[in-house]
């Protein structure tokens, strides 16, 4: 074999013409003809937004639904447990009636409320 | 419609790359002209990995398919060839991997048995026979580096993008390909086995 059709750069026609001969398969215009048949049955191309649109349209129905009904039952719920007015448990005296000496009930209510 | 059956697909005015836009649109009859001037290229790719005519076939076939339905990504700005020998390259590697799965085959069809001939049928027999055994060592990507390069006159640079490897790994592949493959040839026709 000639070490000159080494070239990295190009084909080496000695040893890709063994190869050709080797790979040479057999029946090419069958193979064609298949082919060709097979490629003019092709299933028409459908878009991956296609395929995501028909697997969304319901999904974001049931989700739209589900978030309803969860805002629905969070609703009511804490519709039921609405925190009624408490009673302060600071004295009201203390907080209506400031004067220099009412540090002591200020005290005594925060004391009261341990 | 295609074109007959069985034809490469030229037409003229059609440039490749109008061919390739409209399929990368979902053009049906633009990318089955695409595939069909590649179907023979890639069929001797996929038997280069299989060492099985039908089973390249097959894979050539799925590798169309497989090609239609990933059109969409395809990009029309790049030649369509290595972008549909990647699919096929893939397509059957992953078929050999099945099959070594299953059980350990050869790598090529067993040739049927012939009787007495030529001596120089004999010795293209032997040649043949050796070059099988010597694609058989080689590592599969090594073997469709070779074939795309040395058979189809693909460039390194179209082989580098079937392959998804870089330029010089492409080379090296080659490289080591044609080392190993010489030396089995050369002892062949030195008549040292």
């Amino acid at each position: 074999m000639k070490r000159d059709s080494w070239s990295s750069e190009s084909p080496d026609e000695e040893l890709g013409a063994l190869l050709r001969e080797r790979l040479a398969g057999p029946d090419d215009d069958g193979f064609l003809d298949r082919m060709g048949r097979l490629l003019r049955e092709l299933p028409e191309a459908t878009s991956q937004w296609d395929v995501l649109a028909t697997w969304a349209r319901p999904s974001v129905l049931a989700a739209a639904m589900a978030a309803a009904f969860l805002l629905g039952a969070a609703l009511y719920v804490n519709w039921g447990r609405r925190p009624a007015v408490t009673a302060a448990t600071v004295p009201a005296a203390a907080l209506m009636a400031p004067t220099g000496s009412d540090i002591g009930p200020i005290t005594f209510a925060v004391m009261e409320g341990r | 419609m295609l074109n007959e059956p069985g034809l490469p697909a030229v037409v003229a005015g059609v440039t490749q790359s109008r061919l390739a836009e409209a399929a990368s649109r979902g053009d049906r009859e633009a990318f089955g002209r695409l595939v069909l001037e590649h179907a023979l290229t890639a069929r001797r790719v996929a038997y280069s990995v299989l060492g099985n005519w039908d089973e390249a076939e097959d894979v050539v076939q799925d590798a169309a398919l497989a090609a239609w339905q990933a059109v969409e990504r395809y990009d029309p700005a790049r030649s369509f060839r290595p972008w549909f020998l990647r699919i096929v390259a893939n397509a059957s590697l992953d078929q050999l991997r099945r099959r070594r799965v299953r059980k350990a085959e050869p790598l090529t069809e067993a040739e049927p048995h012939r009787g007495p001939m030529p001596d120089h049928e004999a010795e293209r027999a032997v040649l043949r026979d050796h070059l099988d055994r010597a694609l058989a060592t080689l590592p599969e990507r090594q073997r469709i580096a070779v074939t795309m390069f040395d058979v189809e006159g693909l460039s390194h640079a179209e082989i580098a993008q079937s392959l998804g490897v870089p330029e010089g790994t492409v080379r090296s592949y080659v490289f080591h390909a044609r080392r190993a493959l010489r030396r089995v040839l050369s002892s062949v026709m030195e008549g040292t086995p």
